[in-house]
């Protein structure tokens, strides 16, 4: 599992790859934690290359969402897959969430 | 005739008027007969006195003229006899005797033949009136033989003076006649010898005319007869002397005049009331002397009473007036009296036709009529009160009543509508069906499946009606609520029990059984609560053991037991209420559980288990034998088949893993595999891979307290039908399946972090079980293999 | 009945005398025997209805005043003819003036006696018993002698007074005149107190009309034509009872009779039966024979007759 976290065009963006399950939660978790600093700026999720999710990964979507929310940001999700889209379905999170 | 009748049917006041003024004319012409009759009998005696007293005036004043007569008579006689040998003297006799008496008609002193001599066959000394002169003549002669005369004879005969019959004299010289009667009596010698006769003759006009002029009454009129009955005086003037008072009687016989005829001829006196001329007359007859006439007074009987009949008339036509007036007065009173009746009967008839406020007329009165008046006035206050009360009443019963269709529509939507069959599973087959005896009913069912369980129950609250389809809500929504976090009958039940017995004041009860079969493996637990135990309809049909226990709602400390059973493929369990085995028919008689296992085991020997045809057969049954009476209870069947073939396993893999976070690629390589194996595209591969994931972490992150070690067991199997996977652990008890839900529609800042493992899993796998088994928990999840064709 | 002789002998020599006064007067004057009643009702119809004048006879009726009797006048010629009972025109032609019988008219005799107080005329020996002064009774006097009653006759003038005022035991009675008149003065009839003559060997004819033999040798196409229509008169009346009752009361009226209606009605139905022969139940209007010579016999047998008068004597 690969985080990259990249400023781009004033957007944070957050380029995830690989599998994000339990084992990799905590890593990931960690990896994203500067996103919740960013200020004034949108965030961007790129699942692009995500290719498998499971609670403990939305868990830490939601953790950021709520953070970024709570300052007055917007949190982007970018490039999901159909199979990790379906988890987002299932979960209610696809409403929360804005897909660009 | 008929109009008449109907007009004093409907007329109070007439025939009432009527009965009064009719009794008043029964008394009145009783009293006034009574009357009538003591004074008609008074004017009658009154009519008898004076009519006697006339009829002996006149009879007095006859006979004074006759005693003359017969005085006269003897007179000459005597001077006759002292002188008999001189002829011409008797001339003298007889002229002195009519000239002393200037009435009498005519006088002889007849001899007898050649009495003297000189004189020759005929002497007869006769004088008689000629115009105011005397005229005395010598009368006898060949045309006048007086020896045949009557008065003549009838002195010799009767051997004393008498008086003849009346008769015409003949008078020759004047070739007049005239009626006369003659009082005559023999001339006898010193030896006895007869010598002649002395007549002397009264005019019978004068005797007439003093008779007839007797008139006490303006109509009554006289009549003398003779010995023969000959009229002598008759108003009637072509009567007299030419006809008897019997030649009448001879043509048309009258017994009364004869009988009048003969008193009269034998001289007697008296009255005698008969029909004369066709007249009721009273006659009163009398002799006259010693002439052998006798008289009578004839006095119409109208005459009579003319007086007293004018005064009756008078008397009847002022009653007859007053009692007419009488009748008029009471119509016209009684009719005045009874007007307000006829108001009163008005304003019942409008408030008969619903008009319930029409105004009472106010009678100022005290009377019958005005009570009358007032207990109608009564009488419409509660009518209009209790009408008011009745519309109310009903349309509170309307609305209990549309509010008990909604609670019957509610009831029943509680109860589950869509029951599985083949068609929709391939474990099990269910039906069921409630008949309320009310709108709503004590009776309930209820089944869900959950987690490749079937859960059920039926129960029957004591009583009916709203307050046990009230208990029965109630029951099923605590079921509802108890068996989403209980999976365990007795559990399940010891919890409603509790919680119901705590909030139930009105002491109802239920009685209740519970279900939950595991559908994979056909093990059936249960819990009975005082309800009929089961029957089981497979390889043949029997009860299902029941421990006593008791209804729900009594103790809330109550410990139920758990039973267990092996349901196997095929065998349906018939549950029901005890409307079923107390279906009562029109005499009262029970369906009973014969009746009830007759049915079954008729069933079953036709392979006819099946749950719909089953509670077919038993409610054809239970009408059949109720018949036409009323449901006395609440009648709730319930069949569950179970029907799971079991498939054989087509793969089985095995996977242990230590309760390490860091072994979840493993478990996922190893469901990535499985579902490769399987044949699962990649959208389902990554659901299941997500599920599976989420209850291993599960385990791992709280089966086991924290620094001890623990392994987690994954089974995968496979048939053609399904993908199982079976995660073990021997840590402390968890069931997931009863975590609480999640609530997917919730914003981001409202959603919790945890609970979203147990969805995910329920909402990617097709079913999930716990089960508790040997210390271990063991947790199945499982997944259709529907592969890409 | 030396009072009887008397008479009967004064009228015989009226007869004789006047016999040669009687002028050939072309009308017949014809006097009944009594006052106007229905006994001669054929007469009044036959003058009434013009029978008379239709046989081309001149009559005239004239009835008998009390200083004329019928056969004074007819002794004296004041009339032509009269009714005569058989017994009278026996005793007539016995005493010298024969008769002739030109028409008659009675065939049974109408003779009664009546008795007093219920009794039974045979039984009353000596009883005083009525009998009219002018004749008729002859009968009576025969039966009473044969049969030995030894009656004590009462002649009278008027009718039935005695024996209603009860001076008589008895009185003899015309069935068809004084009978009635007995009835109408209330006298009750049993078949115990009236004696019926017609009935005990005595049923000798009656009226008749007779005309002296002078005059009937001298006018016998009249007497002939005079007594046809007499009979016809009867004939008629016999036919119309009511009519002819209707005829009598004019003619009783116009003689002021007094009577009735009623008693001329009883009269005139007795006198039609009276004319009705008992053996041939006709009208015969023939004087009969044997009739005569009973008659004639026992009025010998009793010396009322000096002689045996013989039917032909009386026949024309």
């Amino acid at each position: 599992m690969k985080t990259t976290i990249q400023e781009i065009d004033g957007n944070m963006v957050a380029i995830l790859e690989g599998s994000l399950d339990t084992a990799a939660a905590a890593d990931t978790e960690k990896a994203m934690s500067p996103l919740n600093d960013v200020e004034g700026k949108d965030i961007i999720i790129d699942c692009t290359d995500l290719a498998y999710i499971s609670s403990a990964g939305l868990r830490i979507f939601l953790g950021i969402l709520q953070n970024a929310q709570a300052k007055g940001g917007h949190v982007y999700i970018k490039g999901i897959n159909d199979t990790v889209r379906g988890i987002f379905t299932i979960t209610g999170f696809s409403n929360i969430f804005e897909f660009m | 005739m008929k109009k008449i009748i109907a007009y004093f049917r409907h007329k109070l006041s007439v025939r009432v008027s009527l009965w009064v003024v009719f009794f008043a004319a029964i008394i009145f012409n009783v009293a006034l007969g009574f009357l009538f009759y003591q004074a008609r009998e008074a004017v009658r005696q009154e009519a008898v006195s004076r009519a006697t007293q006339i009829l002996d005036k006149t009879s007095l004043r006859v006979e004074g003229i006759l005693n003359r007569v017969e005085v006269a008579s003897n007179m000459t006689k005597w001077l006759v006899l002292r002188h008999s040998e001189q002829a011409d003297s008797m001339f003298v006799y007889s002229r002195g005797l009519l000239l002393n008496n200037p009435d009498f008609y005519n006088c002889s002193i007849a001899f007898e033949p050649y009495y003297f001599k000189d004189k020759g066959r005929y002497f007869s000394a006769y004088t008689k009136h000629d115009g105011d002169s005397i005229r005395t003549i010598q009368g006898g002669s060949d045309s006048y033989q007086y020896f045949f005369a009557d008065w003549y004879l009838m002195p010799q005969l009767l051997e004393k003076p008498c008086w003849t019959e009346p008769y015409m004299d003949l008078d020759v010289a004047t070739n007049t006649s005239e009626m006369v009667t003659s009082y005559c009596q023999t001339l006898t010698d010193n030896q006895g010898q007869l010598i002649g006769v002395i007549n002397i003759s009264l005019s019978l006009n004068w005797l007439s005319q003093t008779i007839s002029a007797v008139k006490p009454y303006p109509n009554s009129y006289s009549i003398m007869i003779g010995r023969g009955g000959t009229y002598f005086v008759h108003p009637d003037t072509t009567k007299i002397t030419r006809q008897t008072i019997f030649t009448h009687t001879l043509e048309q016989p009258d017994t009364a005049l004869t009988a009048l005829g003969y008193a009269m001829q034998h001289g007697e006196e008296g009255m005698k009331h008969m029909n004369i001329g066709s007249k009721d007359s009273y006659v009163f007859y009398k002799p006259l002397g010693q002439t052998g006439c006798s008289m009578a007074i004839v006095c119409p009987e109208s005459d009579i009473f003319s007086g007293f009949d004018r005064l009756r008339r008078t008397i009847m036509t002022i009653v007859t007036v007053g009692l007419l007036l009488m009748l008029y007065l009471f119509i016209r009173i009684i009719t005045r009296e009874l007007k307000p009746l006829h108001r009163l009967a008005k304003e019942a008839e409008a408030i008969a036709s619903g008009k319930f406020d029409a105004p009472l007329p106010d009678f100022q009165r005290v009377d019958e009529i005005g009570q009358l008046s007032h207990s109608f006035g009564n009488m419409q206050q509660s009518l209009v009160k209790y009408i008011e009360e009745l519309k109310n009443t009903t349309s509170q019963k309307a609305s209990i009543e549309r509010d008990l269709r909604i609670a019957s529509a509610i009831q029943m939507g509680m109860l589950p509508e869509k029951f599985p069959t083949r068609d929709d599973r391939d474990d099990v087959q269910l039906f069921a069906s409630l008949t309320p005896a009310k709108e709503v009913g004590g009776d309930l069912f209820d089944f869900y499946f959950r987690d490749e369980k079937l859960f059920f129950c039926i129960g029957d609250v004591s009583g009916k009606g709203v307050p046990a389809s009230l208990f029965m809500a109630v029951t099923r929504s605590t079921f509802r609520t108890v068996s989403a976090h209980e999976s365990m009958p007795d559990r399940i039940v010891t919890i409603m029990n509790k919680t119901i017995a705590d909030m139930n004041k009105n002491h109802m009860f239920v009685t209740l059984f519970v279900g939950v079969l595991d559908l994979p493996t056909g093990r059936l637990r249960y819990c009975n609560a005082g309800h009929d135990a089961p029957l089981l309809v497979g390889a043949g049909v029997g009860e299902l053991p029941c421990d006593s226990n008791i209804p729900v709602g009594f103790m809330p400390t109550w410990k139920y037991s758990l039973q267990e059973a092996h349901i196997f493929t095929g065998t349906t369990i018939f549950l029901f209420t005890d409307g079923l085995t107390e279906a009562m028919d029109a005499e009262s008689a029970l369906f009973q559980m014969e009746r009830v296992n007759d049915v079954a085991t008729q069933a079953l020997s036709q392979q006819q288990q099946e749950p719909r045809q089953l509670i077919a057969r038993m409610t054809e049954a239970v009408h059949q034998f109720v018949g036409d009476a009323e449901q006395s209870d609440d009648l709730t069947m319930m069949a569950i088949q179970y029907i799971k073939q079991q498939s054989d396993v087509r793969m089985r893999k095995s996977l242990v893993l230590s309760c390490d976070l860091q072994e979840v690629p493993r478990l996922n390589d190893f469901v990535e595999e499985v579902c490769q194996t399987v044949g699962f595209e990649e959208l389902v591969t990554m659901q299941v891979k997500v599920a599976v994931e989420e209850a291993v972490v599960n385990v791992m992150k709280y089966a086991y307290p924290p620094g001890q070690h623990g392994d987690v067991t994954i089974e995968a199997a496979s048939n053609d039908v399904r993908l199982k996977f079976t995660i073990i652990d021997s840590g402390k008890p968890f069931d997931p399946t009863v975590q609480a839900e999640v609530d997917t529609t919730l914003s981001a800042n409202q959603r919790n972090i945890g609970g979203l493992g147990i969805h995910i899993m329920r909402q990617n796998m097709d079913s999930i079980n716990y089960e508790r088994m040997d210390n271990l928990n063991v947790l199945t999840l499982r997944k259709k293999i529907i592969l890409n064709s | 009945m030396k009072k009887h002789k008397v008479y009967l002998f004064l009228f015989i020599a009226m007869v004789a005398t006047s016999h040669t006064l009687s002028a050939q007067d072309e009308t017949i004057v014809f006097t009944p025997q009594w006052t106007a009643q229905a006994q001669f009702a054929g007469y009044y119809v036959a003058e009434a209805k013009g029978f008379y004048r239709e046989a081309g006879v001149k009559v005239r009726i004239e009835h008998p005043s009390a200083t004329q009797p019928a056969i004074s006048r007819l002794s004296q010629n004041q009339c032509q003819a009269t009714t005569l009972q058989l017994c009278q025109a026996l005793e007539i032609v016995d005493g010298g003036i024969p008769l002739v019988n030109i028409l008659q008219t009675s065939m049974n005799n109408a003779m009664v006696i009546v008795s007093a107080r219920g009794k039974d005329p045979l039984m009353q020996k000596g009883a005083k018993v009525g009998i009219w002064s002018v004749g008729f009774g002859q009968l009576a006097i025969c039966m009473s002698i044969k049969d030995h009653l030894d009656y004590e006759w009462i002649r009278f003038a008027q009718n039935v007074n005695l024996f209603v005022a009860g001076a008589l035991d008895a009185t003899l009675a015309m069935s068809y005149n004084e009978y009635y008149q007995l009835v109408q003065a209330g006298i009750q009839m049993t078949d115990k107190n009236v004696y019926r003559f017609c009935d005990h060997g005595y049923n000798v004819q009656e009226d008749g009309v007779y005309m002296t033999r002078d005059y009937y040798v001298q006018h016998k196409e009249q007497a002939r034509r005079f007594a046809q229509a007499s009979r016809k008169g009867w004939e008629w009346a016999a036919q119309h009872p009511d009519e002819t009752l209707d005829i009598v009361m004019q003619y009783v009226d116009k003689n002021h009779i007094a009577t009735n209606r009623v008693m001329q009605r009883l009269m005139l139905k007795e006198v039609l039966r009276l004319q009705v022969d008992r053996e041939s139940k006709k009208r015969e209007f023939r004087l009969r024979p044997d009739m005569v010579r009973q008659a004639s016999r026992l009025m010998v047998e009793n010396q009322m007759l000096s002689r045996e008068i013989t039917y032909e004597e009386l026949s024309n």
